[in-house]
């Protein structure tokens, strides 16, 4: 029965599914967005400096609340807008697939992004653009339109339309007047579409995928990424970077609403699971929270593999590195090591989810460097709560408690093994 | 002998590039090992001349992506590394190092 599932997990579910995510639209979109995550983290830090977590008598507070526009000009300019990066990220990643000019690509992507928000006029200042949509709200409208004006380049390329220069015409110049045909086409698009017609991109997109967005926000919403990222894991494959495919833009979007609140001084933010709620509450550790497993192995094994294994993989699995445990033990389509590996995680999102819906701990909204020490990135995901360091304790000892058993079981056949190849 | 590991991020492939490359020395084979992540092997292998490019088990499935992408490196061994030999303990290495060296033979 555990023989057939492991087949299963291996054979029938693990690499086709992370397969299918290697569909290229789905693999610019990840490209795209993983390259905007360096602008994510530098810019959502200017969050904490506008709110330091020290008390609001202080000095260092006083003169935070006196600045705190200018403060918080580097995030509006970075993270606050973070669409527009991904916008050009899918673009030039798709074109690149396409083995296109990923420079054209990216900027068509752009153009096509910016040409569904509408440029006002503002009293003394001019012609100005609304920066709501080009953040996290505007996520699926880059992506459509990216991937649009990218399919237009890729179709016209096919075509007679396109223009092309002589051989000794430099590179660069061939270039930029082969990108005009499908320049010209992409914008008289989107001129009709969204000025002649005046379709509402955002309005429209935002409705469409509201549902996908709230119920990614719920219990059941967290549990079942948790769950399909273990089994991936499990059958050695890099989960986070298979399910993320698809729903990092979905995380993207809680986090950006979480941290343009936070800006406004919210006291309460509107999302428990962006990332780094998985990130800081879950994967502590590294993926399966296996931070209780290497604790096991490096402080309380008898067998000498264990300890090897456990010695190795403390100081990596310290910052969230666990492949040396998940290959090394093996985790992966080893029977005993999956349960808790998949059982361990979701008992954390259960816990860590209900103390932050309870606001019992600050909901996360900054994106910390995922390979920092749980506490510390806990601490700082949610602005410098110290609750959120006990939260982090919390789920390391439930995991080392939810491993424990298995861990026994593991150790003694290592024993066992070590002992029968003394004797022979 | 250069040879490069692409995993994810390129950070924990680097463990047991650092350790392949002590289990090379013991067995008297000079071989350099350089860890890379999916989005920068490409520009290095530009840079740089490589004999042998592994990919890590947990991104297998971009495998034929990265083969693809590498077909102009006309004397590049691709290979997948085997998932019981990706941890950065010695007798594993030891695994992946006669593994490397079978496939540089041929």
């Amino acid at each position: 029965m555990m023989e057939k599932f492991m087949t299963w997990l291996d054979e029938k579910f693990s690499t086709p599914m992370a397969r299918l995510a290697e569909q290229r639209h789905l693999r610019a979109v990840r490209d795209g967005i993983v390259a905007t995550l360096p602008i994510i983290i530098v810019g959502s830090f200017f969050l904490i400096l506008a709110f330091p977590p020290v008390p609001a008598d202080t000095a260092i507070a006083k003169w935070a609340a006196e600045n705190i526009i200018k403060i918080l000009l580097p995030y509006r300019l970075t993270m606050y807008i973070m669409s527009l990066y991904a916008a050009w990220g899918i673009g030039y990643s798709l074109s690149k697939s396409y083995k296109m000019d990923g420079v054209s690509g990216g900027n068509l992507a752009v153009v096509a992004f910016l040409m569904t928000i509408i440029p006002q006029v503002a009293d003394g200042i001019g012609w100005v653009l609304p920066m709501a949509n080009l953040g996290g709200a505007g996520m699926f409208v880059a992506i459509i339109t990216s991937i649009f004006a990218v399919e237009i380049m890729r179709l016209i390329s096919k075509t007679r339309f396109r223009i092309t220069m002589p051989d000794q015409v430099p590179a660069s110049v061939a270039r930029s007047f082969e990108a005009l045909t499908p320049t010209a086409v992409v914008v008289i698009l989107m001129t009709i579409i969204s000025i002649v017609l005046g379709f509402d991109w955002h309005g429209f997109i935002a409705k469409v995928m509201a549902p996908l967005v709230s119920t990614s926000d719920t219990l059941f919403g967290v549990l079942f990424p948790v769950v399909l990222i273990t089994l991936f894991w499990s059958a050695g494959i890099h989960g986070v970077s298979v399910v993320g495919s698809v729903a990092r833009p979905v995380w993207t979007i809680l986090l950006d609403a979480n941290g343009a609140a936070a800006a406004e001084g919210a006291k309460v933010l509107p999302h428990i699971a962006p990332e780094p709620f998985y990130q800081w509450f879950i994967w502590i550790g590294g993926a399966g929270a296996t931070i209780g497993l290497v604790l096991l192995l490096a402080f309380a094994s008898k067998s000498k593999y264990s300890k090897t294994l456990g010695r190795t993989a403390l100081a990596p699995g310290l910052f969230n590195i666990n492949e040396p445990l998940i290959f090394g033990a093996p985790i992966v389509l080893n029977p005993i090591l999956i349960i808790p590996f998949i059982l361990a995680p979701v008992v954390n999102a259960i816990v860590s989810y209900v103390a932050m819906s309870l606001e019992l701990v600050s909901r996360p909204f900054i994106l910390a460097p995922w390979t920092l020490p749980g506490p510390i990135g806990a601490y700082l995901a949610t602005g410098g709560d110290w609750r959120a360091i006990v939260l982090n304790v919390v789920c390391i000892v439930l995991s080392v408690m939810i491993y424990y058993p298995f861990f026994k079981m593991y150790d003694n056949n290592q024993l066992e093994i070590e002992r029968s190849e003394q004797s022979a | 002998m250069k040879v490069m590991f692409v995993c994810a991020g390129g950070m924990s492939t680097a463990m047991t590039a650092k350790k392949l490359q002590e289990v090379a020395k013991k067995n008297d084979v000079e071989m350099q090992v350089n860890a890379f992540g999916t989005s920068d092997y490409l520009e290095e292998l530009e840079n740089d001349n490589y004999d042998v490019l592994l990919v890590a088990p947990q991104i297998r499935h971009r495998f034929n992506v990265i083969e693809e992408s590498t077909e102009k490196f006309d004397d590049l061994i691709v290979e997948k590394i085997p998932p019981n030999m990706y941890a950065p303990m010695e007798p594993i290495v030891k695994k992946l190092f006669n593994f490397i060296m079978e496939k540089v033979k041929k």
